[in-house]
């Protein structure tokens, strides 16, 4: 492990962490909370400080390799979960640090797991600083790096390998740099559009760009107690549907189509897979909700649809209680927490393409019983996955599993009844954010004790950075020279 | 500019690296997967899998917008077809490696046809460097000429006995045109000052001018070698090749080579050649023909560790200067401390005359050196460029970069820090690989701004 160029690539990653609070800076000027300016005034200085004392305290001597790719990944969301709680804690948000943290880490992995028992009456530049990290996160902030600072060579492509969702991330032009910048162009121009689309449609501009954060990242923070149920609009959900289901695909693919490649979206099996899967759930939860709540078809479809695209995507909005909802309907929201969105998008969890791989795996299985002597390849498209990546995420899945259920069973132990102790584990993994009973969307996790918290932060850093680049952090042999 | 390479062979790879490392666009193509996913976490570039003939591939790999395309996977007929369709997009540069000497010297196929700008064969490049190697000193293990030939690059061995060991540079008595350009020791880079010392084991890089090559003999403290005859071991291409171009400078060859139906063949293509059909790791055989008293030995078998050890054994038993083909590169840094004069690598080779012809124009030729980390060129001084019109020693260079001579017109110059480079001159500069592209730029003045 070379420490000296993990620390300074750190240095710059903080850095820009603290030029980003100049927007929520902006809104504490413009509303007048003059209190808070100086909350973010003194993390601004605190943060872009610290960020350049490491840069210029530690000269890297050689690049960044596999092992200094994962440290600086881990390392970075640590830290930047760490510096973002500043202004949460200056301000007076928050006066727990253990909260500040959760709430910190929660908004950075786009998890929108939230412990404050009240949204609203929260000075409004602390909250957009709230959904600001959801944004950042979305994309990654390691891309952020990769995309801003001068050439790093090959470190570039480790950097972007142990943040980028996904078994084996696209790229879109030879360079790393330039791929990194193309995906933050694609993800820039569809925030914009989504602000636009919200405004015109007569939201606030700062409602409008706090609810972007929350959806583009899929991360679902909002500055609303009651998240987008706050304004019953249909017209707001649409738009809102629509963007968290953007979100949800490939950004390589979105990149693809706005180049005029339409063909590519179609043929892509991933993204069949997603939009297949929304369609099937949306239908059965809805035709159960006509059945049992709503008596419009329409109303049932609304909710529905909004509710599983949510759940899917990882975004973690709600417009209504879907706890009260029939067992059926929660029981699916719950598996698609587990499923989570496309490689390469904001989403989180286990990700399609996994699940399409691992199904196409077992249905070789019985082929192999049939056969015993049959060499098969398991296609996407007319792609062929090698075997080294089926196996990757064979044990990712294993690993995921595992995780779930020894978080769960912490959760239980804490004193969760079972809903909420598995549902408290997937939202967090997953990068949902509200699960099921104590910790469903009209709830929140304040009452879980500090442990619990420590763990649930791990969680979704787990599930954000996809478990492997985490874990490799706790192999004594991968700090070894 | 934008690259695309066609196989992610050893020279492909070795080229993709240089490229990359000067901030091109690089996209590598090769049919084998494992080899993919190992560029792919070593170096800044794209990788497709799939065959580099195929148009859907290479449109794939953006040929649309390429500047240029480099053809180096093992067959010559991919090479050739990757090269006629990328002169179908209007690819400015096309490069090919064609191996067959067959296809190059035949009318129907000319290289316009063929859209290929540059042909490079390995084994004929290889060929030309082993017989440059053998006419000089035993200690000297790199030559490359310069500015047309009238400047040379020595890489050599200081060795004990050297006229020049264990003393300060300054009080070496260098001719006026001869200049060392940079120390290696124990792998690192030096750029010498006067109060560095040379000390034994270094391998030194000197540039001499063409009508001062006895300088070469004096450091050297030892005369070039007057070749009478060669032991050449292995009937490759490349030995082959070595074998045709000694007879024709008049230098007797013997080539053993253990296949008799290659042999029967080499004796009909070499007349000249005494061509010995046996195992050339035995012994006796090679006692009983002579290599003790034999001036010069080459090794150039199909494998790495025969060449290596029987050059050594060649050596031992009084071999004046030894020569061996090694293909894997990391091999090569401890060869010459255990006694090898010299190693060629046929990739290195080809690698080195790839890049020479891309930076045509504004340079002229270039060759790696240590295994590709360090690059010798010559550069252009254009007329908004920083560099010109100035005391040398006020110059802000890069870090590990030594200007090693300046070509004006028809006069070579080795510069001291009071020369001035002028408009136009041809500069060569020593420099590590990743310096390069600032040095260009400095060169250049205007064009990257």
């Amino acid at each position: 492990m070379k420490y000296k160029v993990v620390l300074n690539t750190l240095g710059s990653l903080i850095f820009f962490l603290g030029i980003s609070m100049v927007f929520p800076l902006f809104y504490a000027i413009y509303y007048q909370e003059n209190t808070i300016i100086y909350a973010f005034i003194s993390s601004m200085i605190i943060t872009s400080l610290s960020g350049l004392f490491l840069k210029y305290a530690f000269t890297p001597e050689n690049g960044i390799g596999r092992k200094e790719g994962f440290a600086i990944a881990t390392l970075g969301w640590i830290l930047a979960a760490a510096f973002g709680t500043f202004p949460f804690l200056f301000s007076g948000t928050f006066t727990n640090f253990i909260d500040a943290y959760f709430e910190s880490m929660s908004g950075f992995t786009t998890t929108g797991a939230t412990v404050l028992e009240s949204i609203e009456g929260n000075p409004l530049s602390v909250l957009f600083w709230r959904d600001q990290i959801q944004w950042m996160g979305g994309m990654g902030i390691i891309v952020l790096v990769v995309a801003i600072l001068p050439a790093l060579g090959v470190g570039g492509m480790q950097l972007f390998k142990s943040e980028v969702p996904g078994p084996e991330p696209d790229k879109l032009k030879p360079r790393i740099k330039e791929t990194a910048k193309l995906l933050y162009m694609v993800y820039v121009i569809f925030s914009v559009l989504q602000v636009a689309f919200l405004y015109i449609t007569g939201m606030s501009l700062y409602d409008a760009i706090t609810h972007m954060f929350g959806t583009m990242a899929t991360g679902g923070f909002t500055p609303k107690n009651l998240s987008v149920g706050h304004y019953n609009n249909p017209t707001y959900d649409m738009i809102i549907i629509i963007f968290m289901f953007i979100a949800g695909i490939n950004f390589t693919l979105h990149y693809k189509v706005l180049h005029g490649n339409l063909k590519s979206l179609l043929k892509d099996r991933e993204f069949l897979f997603y939009a297949s899967v929304i369609i099937l759930s949306t239908l059965i939860v809805a035709t159960q909700l006509r059945v049992y709540i709503y008596h419009s078809i329409l109303t049932a479809f609304r909710y529905a649809s909004f509710q599983v695209v949510s759940m899917i995507t990882t975004t973690g909005f709600a417009t209504t209680d879907f706890d009260q909802w029939p067992a059926l309907s929660k029981s699916i929201l719950l598996l698609l927490m587990f499923i989570g969105g496309c490689a390469g998008s904001t989403g989180g969890a286990i990700k399609n393409i996994r699940i399409l791989i691992l199904l196409k795996k077992a249905s070789r299985e019985f082929q192999k019983i049939l056969h015993p002597r049959a060499i098969t390849a398991i296609h996407l498209g007319d792609k062929k996955i090698s075997d080294e990546v089926v196996s990757n995420i064979t044990s990712f899945f294993l690993l995921y599993i595992i995780i779930f259920i020894v978080c769960t069973f912490i959760m239980a132990a804490l004193g969760l009844d079972m809903i909420s102790a598995i549902s408290s584990v997937a939202a967090t993994l997953g990068n949902v954010g509200p699960g099921l009973g104590l910790v469903g969307p009209t709830q929140n996790y304040a009452f879980i004790p500090p442990f619990g918290k420590i763990i649930l932060s791990l969680c979704m850093l787990l599930g954000r950075l996809e478990i492997y680049t985490v874990l490799i952090m706790v192999v004594p042999e991968f700090w070894k020279k | 500019m934008k690259v695309i390479i066609i196989g992610a062979g050893k020279v492909g790879s070795q080229i993709a690296q240089t490229l990359s490392a000067e901030n091109h666009d690089v996209t590598i193509i090769d049919k084998r997967e494992d080899i993919r996913q190992d560029l792919d976490n070593n170096l800044d570039i794209m990788t497709i899998v799939g065959n580099g003939a195929n148009v859907r591939i290479l449109e794939q790999a953006g040929i649309r917008e390429a500047d240029m395309l480099i053809a180096v996977t093992r067959i010559d007929e991919v090479n050739m077809i990757a090269c006629m369709t990328a002169k179908q997009f209007n690819v400015a540069k096309k490069i090919a490696r064609i191996r067959n000497t067959e296809y190059m010297y035949s009318n129907s196929l000319s290289k316009e046809k063929l859209g290929i700008d540059f042909v490079i064969n390995p084994e004929r490049a290889t060929a030309k460097e082993i017989v440059k190697l053998l006419k000089t000193p035993t200690n000297v293990s790199e030559a490359q000429d310069f500015a047309g030939g009238r400047l040379s690059l020595f890489g050599l061995k200081i060795e004990e006995g050297c006229r020049c060991a264990n003393q300060k540079i300054k009080d070496i008595h260098f001719g006026l045109n001869t200049l060392l350009a940079s120390i290696y020791r124990e792998d690192k880079l030096i750029i010498p000052s006067g109060d560095d010392e040379l000390l034994i084991d270094d391998k030194v890089y000197v540039l001499i001018k063409k009508e001062n090559y006895t300088d070469l003999e004096l450091i050297c403290n030892q005369k070039s070698c007057a070749m009478q005859n060669v032991l050449i071991l292995g009937g490759s291409d490349i030995g082959v090749q070595t074998a045709s171009l000694l007879n024709k400078i008049g230098i007797k060859t013997k080539l053993i080579e253990v296949n008799k139906q290659k042999c029967e063949k080499i004796a009909e293509l070499l007349p000249q050649t005494l061509v010995i059909n046996g195992d050339g790791t035995n012994i006796d055989l090679l006692k009983e023909e002579g290599i003790a008293t034999i001036d010069g030995f080459v090794a150039v078998t199909g494998y790495d560790e025969e060449n290596l050890l029987v050059s050594l054994l060649a050596k031992h038993l009084g071999t004046k200067k030894v020569i061996a083909k090694i293909s894997r590169t990391n091999y090569i840094p401890i060869l010459e401390k255990i006694g090898i004069n010299a190693v060629v690598n046929p990739r290195l080779t080809t690698a080195s005359a790839i890049l020479s012809f891309l930076r045509r124009g504004e340079m002229i030729s270039l060759t790696l050196l240590k295994e590709g980390e360090t690059e010798v060129a010559e550069l252009i001084a254009h007329k908004n460029s920083k560099i010109i019109d100035k005391p040398l020693k006020t110059v802000d260079l890069p870090r590990n970069a030594i200007i090693g001579a300046i070509i004006r017109e028809d006069k070579v110059i080795i510069p001291h820090g009071e020369d001035f480079i002028m408009e136009g001159d041809k500069v060569i500069v020593f420099t590590k690989t990743a310096e390069m592209k600032q040095l260009e730029q400095l060169f250049d003045g205007w064009r990257h701004k």
